[in-house]
């Protein structure tokens, strides 16, 4: 169909459109636009001025500049002791990396980020796709821009290239979406998605959330940099304007529309990796600062879930650090897993958890979950009577709670609370001793004045 | 499950003569004297078998032995022949026939064969669906394991949609969830792309107007992905018996396919009944309520021990007329379930499971639901089935009646009239019922509006490529139209989806357009949005009082200052509800349940401009024609009318701008030279008297709900002589006349394009739906049918001069009947 022809069909479509309520209405005035062909030669002129290099590729063209970030003065800015080796990568990723080292260099891993057009579905666009690969202090940016989406296969080879073998691709929140949507795009344009699935994947989104979700609140790249980098970037785009920037500079605006965002995206990728190297230093002691009052107890129930050797007692030395803080709620969350610790290893140990839960439950008579480690504990060093006199208060205790609050209690025994303590003082009242009254004050009962040890 | 499962004898099964004696016994009943206005009896049928296809899978046939089903019936082994030979095929057979089993075989046998191959099934609930996979695992457990067969809906948790995505072999789903959920993320399905061999779409029938016009175009999105990814799966479709069950399926398929309808399943002999409540007032044409009726009838059914199935036409009418027999018929004890149930879609899915096993069981002995026990849940077979009202086709009633039918003891249908015009026209000419084909279902995949929503997602999903077609339809300008706007980038061939937006989401399969009016009830006000197990929350993004409610339906713009202006009374679902308050810039009307004795009527101004003829004119002294037109109108005030006496005991005004709607119409001109003999208010009312019975026959023909259609009648300029026997010369009809001037298809505001029949007085029917989903064209090719059916309507009332069971009330001076059927003889020439 001529031009004429087309232009005349499409605004009678759009009439026909606009009658029937559908649709715009008639097009909104447009400044005239050169030809689609300029505009795309256009884009071409700008991207290379810009630093972009076209490359030939599958057939077409690949538009990919390459540009050298020092990252050691936002490792020093961070509190990070240097880049992030591949040994705290893999312990970031799988947790606990086990003895023996990672016979890779940090430059066989790589770093990615995509812009895109959307968040979801298989037509989401990505437009341009940032890979760095660390070099010592330094993090070599490979950026692919899609100058025309028509190109998009070329585009995609470019990234892929520079992905596929790799140890290992880190990213910020990649698993759920940087990846998905580059193996949406690799489908849709024929091309094999295998070259995606690289050795080990570190998305620092998940530590990011295990360790900081207290205190961040939401997790974005963004609110971690500048809450556990302390770096704030001054006057960059936001990611969420990325895709009406992109879109105006196709439809026929100057570079410097988008220049904004390529530079986002840099960043990112560079905040990605100093995150990294940060949580690793965290994980190893080196805590963010200023400590929040969950951090310690965050980081503690982190290294136990993973599975770290716990070399040093940190675990414990964190749990003690959050108990003697008296801050907050996070105080009796790590009580409870210090004396879940301390009683496992039983013995003199199991004294200190006695004590402890002691002063949990003293606290707060409806512990239930304290008074219940108590009772056993205590059963366990053969002190029947403290026993019988914690679960006997503890029935009282029960009997007073209406069955909603009981059922949603943490750490329910089979059978339920109340047949549970009841079960338990009947058997301690047989026991030998039980029925004598128990040296010094009754923990959690009788007429002493409690123990204030815990904020609430 | 199937007929041919051998099925267990029903809990107090009943002899073939018990049955026949106590329908005959009830016949004779004085209290039912004069109600049952026509008897129709349907004679036996012996089951028709015939062999397993040769092609079936040994392990299959083997199982089905075990599961009891020796043979195949004849339209089974059919059905599975062609699906076997890839060939499409849509099952048109009876309720209980044993259709699932036509899909669920070729199904199993190609998995049998290669352990990799999928299939996709399409039902249009969630409890349907359900139910179809119980059937299938009765067969599946006779198999070797690993057949892995699952829901993919809403409700899937995510766990299970990951294990669906990458290992379902059956995937089953709903048309929503296969728009948004599956389509738009195919990459994630790459496998059942990759390996389709099969796609079931049950309840074909239900595919009409709007939805069926957006399911066509899912499909096309559909087949253009199984392209992509290397397959082309065979369709195997069942549907109720429609007029056009091929056309349809061909329609929403867009390719040839096979029609089965020939049911080889047996069936006893079947009454119906057709039951009309005495008058209690004649002069008003007031009947006995016909939920009394119905409630009387199920109790003498009840007490002579046979199993009933009642169908009412809302949840309100469900729950009182449940309410009536649960006080006749009380549970056994407090707490406990009782014989009487009540059905419906707003119960839990539990209840509603416990309620189908008890009918199948024969512990549940009646049952009152709305139609969502049309469709075909198992429910095993009943003695008798109740229809409270005409469901609104005849597809649907024949559905109804089915659920009715065992294999080897008479079964009784009745259909209870209530007062409205459809229901007394139907049990008044019960041969229509009985000798009409039903209904056509009709569609309209290329309505611009459904279509370029559906361009929008399919191009998200896949580049377009220049001069690709998207199914039949030619896209070729809209593409451009959605480059132009920057939804699209066109580059090397090719129009990429280049905006941020889901395009999915933004299509509502059940409407047109997007800009429907949201209908609130606030008396629920929910503890903020989100809370409550049934139906959508609604949430004011200002927490304006009052803007926290269940939403219970949406009305189009058009309709909206109609329906529910401020003050209205609106009726839902049967309730009454009073109207607080038309939020017209939001688009939402907030409502709260009332009970009045009055209703409200919004006078109305409307005009109709004809934009584009599309066929006709033909005929001569009444000329007709369909094509574009554009109904403005304007609702000014309404009146308070009382229940009964209809006396006006209020007004108000109605402050909503004119509306336009844009739509496909037919129309009626009539020449007015040949009107003479009629003054000018006996075609005022014989034109609105016939665009009353044309607008109740049209939706006969049309399967549709009275307010899918819209009618307007004008008389115009035209010169009509002031009395009877007064001939005046004939007007000539304005000449031909083209467009002033033509400038990219853009015609002048008020360019009329109706003529030559300009000036003529003009009756109109026209789709509610902007753009049209083919009635209107449907009733211009069917004009004979439609004006013999207004005929009947016409003087098979009973009423002197006019009702609205016919032409609408009488006018003042004028016989209605006589003047409408006038038009209708002119128009039949």
């Amino acid at each position: 169909m001529e031009a004429a022809d087309r232009a005349a069909a499409v605004a009678a479509l759009r009439q026909r459109l606009a009658r029937l309520g559908g649709g715009s209405g008639p097009a909104a005035p447009r400044p005239s636009i050169p030809d689609a062909a300029t505009v795309a030669e256009r884009r071409g002129e700008g991207a290379r001025a810009a630093g972009f290099e076209p490359q030939p590729l599958g057939g077409g063209v690949a538009w990919v500049r390459r540009v050298s970030v020092d990252l050691g003065p936002f490792l020093d800015r961070a509190g990070a002791p240097g880049p992030v080796t591949p040994a705290q990568l893999i312990r970031l990723a799988l947790g606990d990396p086990g003895p023996h080292t990672p016979r890779w260099d940090a430059s066989d891993a790589a770093v990615l980020d995509l812009e895109t057009l959307g968040l979801r579905g298989s037509g989401v666009l990505a437009f341009l796709a940032g890979i760095g690969v660390p070099r010592g202090d330094r993090l070599e940016v490979d950026q692919v821009l899609l100058v025309d989406p028509g190109a998009e296969r070329p585009a995609l080879l470019a990234a892929l290239a520079r992905i596929a073998g790799r140890r290992m691709l880190v990213t910020y929140n990649g698993r759920s979406f940087d990846v998905p949507a580059l193996r949406s795009r690799l489908i849709v344009n024929r091309l094999d998605p295998a070259g995606l699935e690289v050795g080990m994947h570190c998305d620092v989104l998940a530590p990011v959330r295990r360790l900081f979700r207290d205190r961040l609140g939401a997790c974005t790249l963004g609110r971690a940099e500048r809450d556990l980098l302390g770096l704030e970037r001054r006057g960059e785009v936001p990611g969420c304007e990325a895709p009406a920037r992109y879109r105006a500079w196709l439809r026929g605006a100057g570079y410097e529309v988008l220049e904004g965002v390529v530079v986002h995206n840099q960043l990112d990728l560079c905040a990605t990796m100093v995150l990294a190297a940060r949580l690793a230093a965290h994980l190893e002691g080196r805590l963010v600062s200023p400590v929040h009052p969950a951090d310690r107890y965050r980081l503690a129930v982190h290294l136990e879930r993973s599975g770290v050797a716990d070399a040093g007692g940190s675990v414990e030395e964190h749990l003690r650090a959050t108990v003697a803080g008296a801050l907050g709620p996070w105080d009796r969350h790590a009580a409870h897993a210090l004396a879940s610790r301390l009683r496992r290893r039983g013995g003199a140990a199991e004294v200190e958890a006695v004590e402890l839960l002691g002063r949990l439950w003293h606290s707060r008579p409806g512990d239930l979950r304290a008074a219940r480690a108590l009772a056993v504990s205590l059963e366990r060093l053969r002190r029947h009577a403290e026993a019988l006199a914690v679960s006997e208060r503890a029935l009282v205790v029960c009997r007073g709670l209406d069955s909603g609050r009981l059922g949603a209690m943490r750490g329910a025994p089979r059978g339920g609370w109340t047949a549970d303590w009841e079960r338990r003082c009947g058997r301690l009242r047989a026991r030998p001793g039980a029925q004598s009254p128990p040296p010094g004050p009754v923990l959690g009962g009788g007429d002493a004045a409690p123990v204030p040890l815990f904020a609430n | 499950m199937t007929d041919s499962a051998g099925d267990l004898p029903p809990a107090g099964a009943t002899a073939p003569d018990r049955v026949a004696a106590a329908l005959d016994e009830l016949r004779r009943l004085p209290a039912l004297a004069g109600r049952i206005v026509h008897e129709e009896r349907i004679e036996a049928r012996q089951a028709r078998h015939a062999p397993w296809p040769a092609a079936l899978h040994p392990l299959l046939v083997e199982a089905l032995h075990a599961r009891g089903v020796e043979r195949p019936y004849s339209h089974q082994a059919d059905a599975v022949e062609r699906a076997l030979a890839g060939r499409d095929v849509v099952v048109v057979t009876p309720t209980a026939s044993g259709k699932s089993l036509c899909y669920i075989l070729p199904v199993l046998d190609a998995w049998l064969r290669d352990p990799e191959a999928r299939s996709l099934w399409l039902f249009p609930t969630k409890a349907l669906a359900q139910d179809q996979l119980a059937a299938l695992g009765d067969i599946a457990a006779h198999l070797p394991p690993g057949l892995r067969a699952a829901t993919f809906d809403g409700d899937t948790p995510p766990g299970v949609r990951r294990a669906v995505r990458q290992a379902g072999h059956i995937v089953v789903t709903n048309p929503e969830m296969l728009h948004t959920g599956v389509l738009p993320h195919h990459t994630g399905w790459v496998r059942l792309f990759q390996q389709l061999r099969f796609v079931v779409v049950d309840e074909l029938h239900s595919y009409r107007g709007v939805f069926g016009s957006h399911l066509a175009n899912v499909l096309r999105r559909l087949r253009r992905l199984c392209h992509f990814y290397g397959s082309d799966p065979v369709v195997i479709a069942c549907s109720a018996t429609i007029a056009n069950p091929r056309q349809l399926a061909e329609r929403l398929l867009e390719r040839p396919v096979d029609c089965v309808d020939e049911s080889g399943a047996p069936r006893a002999e079947r009454r119906l009944w057709f039951w009309n409540p005495p008058l209690v007032d004649g002069a008003m044409g007031v009947r006995r309520s016909a939920t009394l009726e119905a409630r009387r009838l199920t109790t003498e059914l009840l007490r002579r021990r046979l199993q009933t199935l009642v169908f009412a036409r809302s949840r309100g009418a469900v729950e009182v007329l449940l309410t009536y027999l649960q006080r006749l018929h009380p549970p056994p004890a407090p707490g406990r379930p009782g014989a009487v149930r009540g059905y419906r879609s707003g119960y839990l899915p539990l209840e509603r499971r416990a309620i189908e096993a008890g009918l199948r069981d024969g512990s549940v002995r009646a049952v009152v639901s709305t139609n969502a026990l049309e469709l075909g849940i198992d429910v095993g077979r009943l003695d008798a089935a109740i229809l409270l009202g005409y469901p609104g086709s005849v597809a649907s009633t024949w559905q109804q009646l089915g659920r009715a039918g065992r294999r080897e003891t008479t079964s009784l249908g009745v259909l209870i009239a209530t007062d409205s015009p459809l229901d007394q026209f139907m049990v008044r000419h019960p041969k229509y019922l009985l000798d009409t084909p039903p209904e056509s279902g009709l569609i309209d995949p290329d309505n611009l509006l459904v279509l370029g929503g559906h361009v929008q997602a399919a191009a998200f999903e896949l580049a377009f490529a220049e001069g690709e077609h998207f199914g039949t339809a030619d896209v070729g300008t809209l593409l451009d139209c959605l480059a132009e706007d920057g939804l699209l980038h066109r580059s090397a061939g090719r129009y990429l989806w280049s905006a941020d937006a889901f395009p999915a989401e933004a299509i509502s399969l059940r409407t047109a357009c997007a800009g429907n009016v949201v209908i609130i009830d606030t008396s629920t006000m929910p503890d903020g949005p989100g809370q409550g197990p049934h139906g959508q929350w609604a949430g004011s993004a200002g927490g304006r009082p009052g803007s926290h409610g269940r939403v219970v339906g949406e009305v189009d713009q058009f309709a909206a200052p109609v329906l529910v202006h401020d003050d209205a009374v609106y009726i839902h679902q049967g309730a009454q509800y009073h109207v607080e308050r038309l939020d017209w810039e939001e688009k939402r009307a907030y409502i709260h349940p009332i009970t009045v004795d009055y209703y409200t009527v919004a006078e109305t101004r409307t005009s109709v401009a004809v934009l584009e003829i599309d066929g006709g004119p033909e005929g001569g002294d009444c000329r007709r024609c369909h094509g574009e037109v554009r109904i403005s109108r304007l609702a000014a005030i309404y009146k308070k009318i009382r229940f009964l006496t209809h006396e006006t005991i209020g007004a108000g005004p109605i402050t909503v701008p004119e509306q336009d709607l844009h739509t496909s119409a037919a129309w009626l001109a009539f020449d007015p030279a040949a009107l003479v003999g009629l003054d000018r208010a006996e075609v005022e009312t014989g034109l609105t008297g016939l665009g009353a019975a044309l607008h109740q026959a049209a939706c006969l023909l049309c399967m549709c709900d009275p307010r899918d259609l819209g009618r307007h009648a004008e008389l115009r300029g035209a010169k009509l002589p002031p009395a009877i026997g007064v001939p005046v010369a004939p007007l000539r009809p304005s000449a031909v006349t083209e467009p002033v001037e033509q400038v990219a298809g853009w015609r002048p505001v008020g360019e009329r394009l109706d003529a030559p029949a300009a000036g003529w007085p003009t009756v109109y029917l026209y789709d509610s739906v902007p753009g049209g989903v083919g009635f209107a064209e449907h009733l211009f090719a069917e004009h004979r049918a439609l004006l013999g059916a207004a005929v009947e309507l016409v003087d098979g009332c009973d009423c002197r001069a006019g009702c609205p069971s016919c032409v609408g009330p009488p006018a003042a001076s004028v016989d209605a009947r006589r003047s409408t059927r006038a038009l209708i003889d002119i128009a039949l020439g």
